[in-house]
């Protein structure tokens, strides 16, 4: 017990442990000694459990750092939506960009729920900045973990006043841009400052925000969480000695890849941009589709490590403010460390995580997203993701594809059947041809049963066992492709063309007709144009096949009603996901089928937008003109032959 | 947002037509060939006439309780005993076509599907599929009906098609069959076959737009009516009385018989599959009207605890019956006759009890 006892001890002070050198460290760390002898003295004077010490202690070291959590909560609450913790105006010349890629969505709601300080910051993190260079140096640099975090760049020098003023910069090596921090912030102020100093410091400051600093972007602060979370996030930190405030100057330019063509949602005719993984120019890439003031961006940080930037995107005025609010509810309240990808976003946001149908649509579309916001969804952005999300998402949304759109009509609703019937192929194909050959061998024309029982013959397994012989190596198969290097890819087809098509039969494992069904399966479930509906259908393509292995057509019957009143009873953020067919609302027809564009007047109403008409009745004005000028033609002529 | 829990007319219409119209697919055409001989077709146009005022009257009691289901509105103007006794009658009506579609549906599967497949498995895992939908509630399962809407109109009109090379109308003559008195009184006896209709005064509370419960109960009994007539002529036409009284599974028997040259033949089982999908609707409505009707009698907050009860409670009373014949007797001779008469008699006489006690509601529902 004893023994148990000390190491549980030595376990505590072990986690409190920090650098010597720190010097308000070091200050905790005394504190934990100390209250690690207060727990021995208790000990030794009550005879108590040292567990029970151990529990204290650890209760102690929470009630001491409650504050620090409760602390920023309150900074923000005084001073709402100032970002970098200012209240009131800003000084002239300062602009407090709103856009998608302003600092101030670091004064988001969320923001302050979440720490970006995985260790232990002590609550400086929220301490206001004081008028020494030095002292503020010193607290960022041990935020930053300056010194052993090789990322972190501390620049020192002296602004050219007179006298001197001690002034340094701040940067994360990387994620700010080395020529903005030389042309737009070193050379200016150590090279061209001239400045009269009045020796007031908000004055000096604001001289050197309004001369001396070319940058696009700077905003003040005087809360060092800000400072740090700007930091992380591509910015330069000013910090100028004598001034309690500290400059953010717009200097992210790390290494992103560039606008590429779709991979997953690839079109023949329309536009060829697909996402990257920088927010911001995915966003200017909706924007520039959608060239209106009410189109909304909204900014939330998710993920209490990653504090990635995630983006709301509607349109004000247009979009259901319900829709918005929900959304905005279920990221504000997704709790997680880690979200880097709009793909683990989803899982935190959607209604029923056990149900298989996908109840986000995702997209790598830019052009597809803004029409999507157009009909009155809700979009997610996530820095770093090249995919969006459109909220919320209904069954048929997820059969359609941008080219249903860019193609007439007549040809867009053909490759809507075309896709219905690939999802039933990809589905149902072989649970079909499984209930057919094991339990209902009458339907099948004579012929075709010779043929089929004469291409079984040397075949040793039951039809079940061939047939998920034959659907596992097309998923092997699949997912080696995925995962294969480049160099080698065009191998594997060869080789699974080889195993599947050929030595497979010969050996007689699988029959020919067998590698047609798993075929025609393969394609169906490639043509289904949603990669998460594909997924799908792929995993219950292996529940119908047990059933119809064990039950027949009744047991694939059984399943489709199961999974037909699962998906009526399905919602995606409130709305039906069969909707608009179950439950009937009124749509412009682009559920199954497409109609005509000039037909499709109204937005859908299953989303209930504030704006209902995407366009009026008559949407081909020139069609009302060219009739009447036919008939003032018409008139005109009857006319001169009635003069004549 | 569409997210209402609501009914909607449409999902409302397609659930009443599922429940009136899905007993095609069993013995329907041989009980009506029994009452009517040569002329079948003509007894579920007279029994559809009688349910048709029958549901006037009791869309009429329902009317004088607005925002109350008609379980409550029994209750409300028959007073506690007589209410009670009433909702107790539509409870049994209701509880019994559960049990029975059970018992035949399973039975017309066996023979057309899984002839080695014990029975209880059939039943059970039918059960199963229901109760899953019966636990989402009305919503779900009216959906369902709207999505599966054209499976059942395609089936039907796709069948009756398919069978017209095999149909001999001449076989309807003599026309009255009986006599016009005997099909007359044996469709106004037999007007239970559309007792189904009374699940939309059941759902009444939860209809979107319940001021149209008089049109959506019309529109079903029209439809319905039109499946019911021209399925039975075509049935009288494939088999001529009196072989029609002999045919054990109509529906199957009939599509065994589709013949559209070597390669289209023997379609029957792309038929019953769409029978299982229309069955399984039926019976989730029929398993959630029998279940509200006891919620409500007993006030209870919710249906959902009641239904592994009924489940386990169906699937026995289901193997009580020895064969399907006997089943097939009770539910047409029996719940399908005596029906009616609880069905739309005992509304007509709260009707007239609470006009002559001059109560009703005064609060819009």
């Amino acid at each position: 017990m004893g023994l148990i006892d000390m190491l549980l001890q030595k376990f505590i002070s072990l986690l409190s442990f920090d650098p010597p050198e720190d010097k308000t460290e070091a200050r905790h760390n005394t504190g934990v000694q100390l209250d690690s002898a207060v727990a021995e003295k208790e000990l030794s004077e009550f005879g108590q459990d040292a567990r029970s010490a151990g529990q204290r202690i650890k209760d102690r070291r929470k009630a001491r750092s409650r504050p620090s959590r409760v602390q920023p909560k309150r900074l923000e609450g005084v001073k709402p939506r100032s970002g970098f913790g200012f209240g009131g105006s800003l000084p002239a010349g300062l602009t407090r960009d709103t856009s998608e890629i302003s600092p101030d969505i670091f004064a988001s709601e969320t923001s302050s729920e979440v720490s970006p300080f995985a260790g232990k910051a002590g609550g400086d993190e929220v301490k206001p900045l004081t008028e020494s260079l030095d002292e503020n140096l010193e607290i960022v640099k041990r935020l930053l973990h300056h010194g052993t975090n090789a990322d972190v760049v501390v620049r020192e020098f002296d602004i050219p006043t007179e006298p001197k003023t001690a002034a340094a910069i701040i940067f994360m090596e990387g994620l700010a841009g080395r020529d903005a921090i030389n042309f737009s912030i070193l050379q200016p102020l150590m090279l061209i400052a001239n400045l009269d100093d009045d020796g007031e410091a908000d004055s000096r400051l604001e001289l050197v925000k309004r001369r001396l600093l070319p940058g696009n972007q700077v905003t003040e602060s005087n809360n060092l969480r800000a400072v740090i979370e700007g930091i992380l996030s591509g910015t330069t930190c000013l910090l100028i000695d004598g001034s309690d405030i500290a400059l953010s100057v717009e200097t992210r330019a790390w290494e992103h890849r560039g606008i590429d063509k779709p991979s997953a949602e690839m079109v023949v005719r329309g536009p060829q941009e697909a996402f990257n993984e920088t927010l911001r120019s995915n966003l200017a890439l909706i924007r520039r589709r959608m060239r209106t003031p009410d189109l909304i961006t909204e900014m939330l940080k998710v993920g209490t490590l990653s504090k990635t930037d995630c983006a709301i995107l509607y349109i004000e005025g247009l979009t259901n403010p319900q829709l918005v609010d929900e959304v905005r509810r279920r990221i504000s309240e997704t709790k997680s460390d880690h979200i880097q990808d709009t793909g683990i976003l989803e899982q935190f946001i959607e209604e029923k995580p056990y149900v298989l149908a996908p109840q986000t649509l995702s997209t790598e579309r830019p052009d597809r997203m803004a029409a999507f916001l157009a009909e009155g969804y809700v979009g997610i952005m996530l820095d770093g993701s090249p995919f969006g999300l459109v909220l919320p998402a209904t069954f048929w949304s997820l059969l359609q594809s941008a080219e249903d759109y860019f193609l007439r009509w007549p040809f867009g609703a053909f490759l809507r059947v075309v896709r219905i019937l690939a999802l039933i192929l990809a589905i149902f194909l072989p649970a079909i041809y499984l209930a057919l050959t094991n339990f209902h061998p009458e339907m099948i024309p004579t012929d075709l049963l010779l043929a089929i029982a004469a291409s079984r013959e040397k075949v040793p397994f039951p039809t079940v066992t061939e047939v998920l012989i034959m659907e596992i190596a097309i998923e092997l198969i699949r997912e080696a492709g995925i995962r294969i290097p480049g160099v080698i890819g065009p191998t594997l087809g060869i080789v699974g063309a080889l195993i599947l098509g050929q030595a497979a039969v010969a050996a007689s494992i699988v029959s020919p007709i067998l590698v047609v069904i798993v075929a025609i399966t393969a394609l169906g479930a490639f043509a289904v144009p949603n990669f998460n509906m594909a997924f799908a259908i792929r995993l219950y393509r292996f529940v119908y096949i047990l059933l119809a292995a064990a039950l027949g057509f009744y047991g694939v019957a059984i399943g489709v009603f199961i999974q037909l009143v699962t998906y009526v009873n399905l919602k995606s953020f409130g709305v039906p996901y069969m909707s608009p067919v179950a439950p009937y609302t009124r749509s412009s027809g682009d559920a199954l089928f497409r109609y005509p564009l000039w037909k499709s007047e109204i937005r859908p109403s299953f989303l209930e937008p504030q704006q209902k008409e995407r366009q009026p009745r008559i949407s081909r004005g020139w069609v009302k003109e060219q009739g009447k000028n036919n008939r003032a033609k018409s008139g005109a002529s009857k006319g001169e032959e009635n003069g004549k | 947002m569409a997210s209402n829990d609501k009914i909607g007319t449409r999902e409302a219409v397609a659930a009443t037509i599922y429940f009136l119209s899905t007993k095609l697919l069993i013995s329907f055409p041989q009980h009506m060939a029994e009452i009517g001989q040569t002329a079948a077709w003509i007894v579920p146009a007279i029994s559809f006439a009688t349910a048709t005022l029958g549901f006037l009257v009791i869309v009429a009691l329902l009317r004088r309780y607005p925002g109350m289901n008609i379980v409550e509105a029994s209750e409300k103007a028959g007073g506690p005993i007589l209410g009670v006794i009433a909702s107790l009658g539509y409870f049994l009506f209701f509880f019994a076509t559960t049990v029975l579609l059970i018992r035949e549906f399973s039975e017309t599967v066996s023979t057309a599907l899984l002839p080695r497949t014990p029975l209880s498995v059939i039943m059970g895992v039918f059960i199963i599929a229901t109760l899953v939908a019966t636990s989402m509630g009305p919503e779900a399962i009216t959906r369902a009906s709207l999505v599966g809407m054209p499976l059942i109109i395609g089936t039907l009109v796709l069948l009756n098609l398919l069978l017209l090379p095999q149909s001999n109308f001449d076989t309807i003559f003599p026309l009255f069959g009986p006599g016009i008195g005997k099909i007359v009184y044996g469709g106004v006896v037999h007007s239970g076959i559309a007792g189904e209709i009374m699940f939309l005064c059941i759902i009444a509370g939860q209809l979107d737009e319940r001021h149209k419960v008089q049109r959506m109960g019309l529109t079903s009994l029209a439809v319905s009516a039109v499946f019911m007539i021209v399925s039975t002529l075509t049935y009288s036409a494939v088999f001529p009385y009196p072989l029609s009284l002999h045919i054990a599974y109509p529906g199957y028997e009939s599509s065994t018989l589709v013949y559209m040259g070597r390669f289209l033949q023997r379609i029957e089982v792309a038929f019953v599959f769409l029978w299982v999908i229309s069955a399984c609707i039926h019976l989730a409505l029929s398993g959630y009207t029998a279940t509200v009707i006891i919620k409500d009698m007993l006030k209870l907050p919710s249906h959902k605890p009641l239904l592994p009860a009924f489940a386990i409670l169906g699937f026995t009373l289901a193997l009580v019956p020895s064969d399907v014949p006997q089943a097939t007797y009770i539910d047409f001779m029996i719940v399908k006759t005596y029906g009616g008469l609880v069905l739309f008699a005992v509304p007509l006489i709260l009707l007239l009890v609470s006009r002559l006690r001059g109560d009703h509601n005064t609060n819009r529902g």
